[in-house]
């Protein structure tokens, strides 16, 4: 997307880098991606011993992402817990690394759907609630019982994002 | 039912999440976010604690494991993302012209008051397509009758929990912050005691 407009700003979030090139909704350009490899999810509920195969157990990771908004310099940080089931009725089992992939794929998209959008100025506040609120959507549609809200449950992993250094896109 | 009142559930609600920490002010450069530091949170996160160690949860998934030894119960909670502990019952149907409708039926027992909803959730999977969204009814269909009626007299019987009026659902709570909700706007007793996605379930 070229250059449109002046009105200039840049957000990382999750290793995503927003150059928003124009004033209107719609036209910011979204670079960078969360990994798989960032999802370290921790098992809060075990699965049940008698239950085989159906759907039971909860894993779960708090995940902080730094947000910095480019001409300003700005930083502020948006914090998530996604929770995911262990095992449900679509998929059976749900490896780690399905949770994982499926994690990561659907914030890239939720992210890049939100910011995408972002007004210069718009609160981090109230983005960081638009992307859990997205990212909820997407990801249940992947992985049904999905979760994804404040960080709340205790003994899990928190991991952090940074944008290390400048924020050209 | 006379003691849940739309005052009283509407005090319990308050008792376990604050007012005045609205979405536009949270401050996530704190460990916490504000409302996470009220009373109110800590006695919700207390409930929450005393929910996951629940003995008479497991001996409703007992309870209802033995009734309905073919289907099989489900433990469909979201730990930590609602306010409630849940069980499930699936029901497949085989479509005519291929694919199948999933009927869930479901019960669902606040962590925050011995009050409970029983709700159904039909979906529809087609071959070659994406499932539909599974839509939700606390008036069960005819076919989920049984397991609706059965749901309801164990939950009643082993944890002494009595229905939750949903003529008062849809109350909101004003300046009320439900942290597990990603929404701007207020939430409702249902949100509140229970959760606000009940239909999304594993």
């Amino acid at each position: 997307m070229k250059e449109e407009s002046p009105c200039r700003w840049h957000v990382a979030v999750l290793l995503f880098v927003v150059l928003q090139m124009g004033c209107a909704r719609g036209l910011n350009t979204v670079t960078g991606r969360i990994t798989p490899a960032h999802y370290r999810f921790k098992t809060v509920v075990e699965l049940s011993k008698r239950n085989k195969l159906r759907p039971d157990g909860w894993r779960a990771v708090c995940i902080n992402a730094r947000i910095t908004e480019g001409d300003s310099g700005a930083t502020d940080v948006c914090k998530f817990e996604v929770g995911l089931p262990l095992r449900n009725e679509d998929l059976g089992d749900i490896p780690p690394e399905v949770a994982q992939r499926s994690a990561a794929i659907t914030a890239n998209r939720a992210a890049h759907l939100v910011l995408a959008e972002a007004r210069p100025g718009e609160m981090i506040a109230v983005l960081c609630l638009q992307f859990k609120d997205r990212y909820e959507q997407l990801l249940k549609e992947e992985i049904a019982g999905a979760r994804v809200s404040q960080c709340e449950t205790e003994g899990i992993e928190t991991v952090y994002f940074d944008i290390p250094g400048g924020l050209t896109p | 039912m006379s003691d849940f009142t739309r005052k009283a559930l509407i005090g319990i609600a308050r008792r376990f999440y604050p007012s005045g920490f609205p979405v536009e002010e949270d401050d996530y450069s704190q460990p916490l976010l504000a409302h996470q530091r009220t009373p109110e949170h800590e006695r919700w996160r207390s409930a929450w604690k005393k929910a996951l160690a629940w003995e008479q949860w497991d001996q409703v998934l007992a309870a209802v494991e033995s009734a309905f030894p073919e289907n099989g119960v489900r433990d469909a909670t979201q730990p930590w993302h609602s306010a409630c502990r849940r069980c499930c019952l699936y029901v497949k149907e085989a479509l005519p012209a291929g694919g199948q409708t999933v009927i869930r039926i479901v019960a669902a027992a606040s962590v925050l008051a011995p009050l409970y909803v029983t709700y159904v959730t039909t979906r529809t999977l087609k071959p070659g397509a994406r499932a539909s969204s599974p839509q939700l009814t606390f008036e069960p269909p005819q076919e989920a009758k049984p397991q609706v009626d059965a749901l309801t007299r164990v939950i009643e019987r082993e944890l002494g929990y009595r229905p939750f009026p949903l003529e008062l659902a849809e109350v909101t709570l004003p300046d009320v912050r439900v942290g597990y909700r990603n929404s701007l706007a207020p939430p409702t007793l249902l949100d509140a005691l229970f959760s606000d996605d009940l239909a999304n379930l594993p």
